[in-house]
């Protein structure tokens, strides 16, 4: 139980230190940064490495941004299993699902409910 | 002055950023909020009907809400001058990114303000989130069908 | 200025690591086993107790279903999907006829040492089949 946690922490800082070494190092904006870890994701979901990660991990695994690559690439590959090639376009967002309507859907709400701050 | 010249006068001249310092931080903002994650996935888990697996999902998507506020309250920006990449990295950083500019184009209305400028940071993520999991799963259809790799 | 935001964070930081320290190790049986058929759960006991990458194991063995939730270790997580699938297939060469469920998923564990105290034999049945379908959810 508490080791769940332990790995949460190591294992989530280490996504974020490589997020801040893109930063740094390679100098990349935000954007290039979040797009390189969603496709590492992707890739490491192809290889079939993420989704042990997940296990070990926990939360550590599922809340950086890579998780998203992840999901999308599983469910593609799920679908393909069942119904071959037309199950990649089917499948793609259907784990990911909440995620990006949660996104959606708070951010419209936090537009009808916030006031901009304005102040730079 | 010529390119070259002005290049390396604002290599010299720019403040170098504190990697050590940089990275350290990232770790323990990062890290805390994953840890947060796996405390509100431990919540699910044990009061309602989620295993381990599906329990992220509704994880997910309360980190968003709870991104939401802290977004629209303007503390989180405090966050990520501390943070850097440890708080633009997890999905509360893609959180904020949406929910920011869609409050700042409030004011431009709702559907060329908020709804046309929502994804600018999103947009791109997604798109290249698709895209690299067409490829990766074709790719792994295309070996599954020659016989290379099970699935 | 910025230093005593990273000491700020650094105590808050060892004060959670001395506080997860704390809760200690949890005292427990290693296994724990639930039987109302006529099997022999002699076996099932010997597959677990072999099995070193395993921490805890709770079974529930009922008319014709084996529903088996067990705790790996923190590293062997990793392989945590392999493990379940050896016991499974080492669970039904034991009992054939039996439909067996293995699970590392903690709230499986969670839910079939609850089980164990349940005594009504329709409620069992029930919440075994839920349990089952719980975990073959994807999303």
């Amino acid at each position: 139980m508490v080791s769940m946690f332990v790995t949460a922490f190591i294992v989530g800082g280490l996504i974020c230190v490589i997020g801040q070494l893109l930063f740094d190092v390679a100098k990349l904006t935000p954007a290039h940064t979040l797009c390189t870890l969603v496709v590492a994701g992707s890739i490491l979901d192809g290889l079939g490495l993420y989704e042990p990660l997940i296990d070990f991990a926990g939360a550590g695994a599922t809340v950086p941004i890579t998780s998203f690559g992840n999901s999308l690439t599983h469910g593609a590959m799920a679908e393909a299993e069942k119904h071959g090639f037309i199950g990649v376009l089917t499948g793609m967002f259907e784990v990911t699902s909440s995620g990006i309507s949660a996104a959606i859907l708070f951010g419209f709400i936090a537009a009808i409910i916030f006031k901009s701050k304005g102040k730079v | 002055m010529d390119e070259k010249k002005y290049a390396t006068l604002e290599k010299k001249i720019s403040p170098k950023p504190q990697i050590a310092r940089n990275m350290f931080t990232a770790f323990v903002t990062g890290g805390t909020i994953c840890l947060i994650g796996q405390g509100i996935s431990l919540f699910y888990t044990t009061f309602f009907d989620f295993t381990e697996r599906t329990s992220s999902n509704p994880t997910v998507a309360t980190m968003i809400f709870i991104a939401m506020l802290l977004t629209g309250f303007g503390q989180y920006k405090k966050i990520a001058q501390f943070g850097g990449a440890g708080a633009a990295v997890p999905i509360t950083g893609f959180s904020n990114a949406v929910v920011s500019a869609a409050i700042e184009h409030k004011s431009e209305g709702y559907v060329l303000g908020v709804g046309g400028n929502m994804f600018k940071l999103a947009g791109s993520v997604i798109l290249f989130g698709v895209f690299s999991a067409f490829l990766v799963a074709l790719v792994k259809t295309i070996l599954v069908k020659f016989g290379v790799v099970s699935w | 200025m910025e230093g005593t935001i990273i000491r700020k964070v650094g105590l808050m930081m060892m004060s959670i690591i001395l506080m997860l320290a704390a809760c200690g190790t949890m005292n427990e049986d290693s296994i724990q086993i639930y039987n109302d058929t006529d099997e022999d759960i002699e076996e099932a006991k010997q597959v677990f107790e072999n099995d070193d990458r395993l921490r805890k194991a709770v079974v529930v063995l009922h008319d014709d279903e084996l529903l088996a939730g067990v705790t790996v270790g923190t590293f062997e997580r990793f392989r945590k999907t392999k493990i379940e699938k050896d016991l499974k297939e080492k669970l039904e060469k034991a009992y054939p006829e039996v439909e067996v469920l293995v699970s590392a998923d903690n709230k499986v564990v969670i839910e079939t040492k609850k089980m164990t105290k349940i005594k009504d034999q329709q409620q069992l049945k029930k919440e075994i089949k839920k349990i089952k379908s719980l975990s073959e959810e994807q999303t």
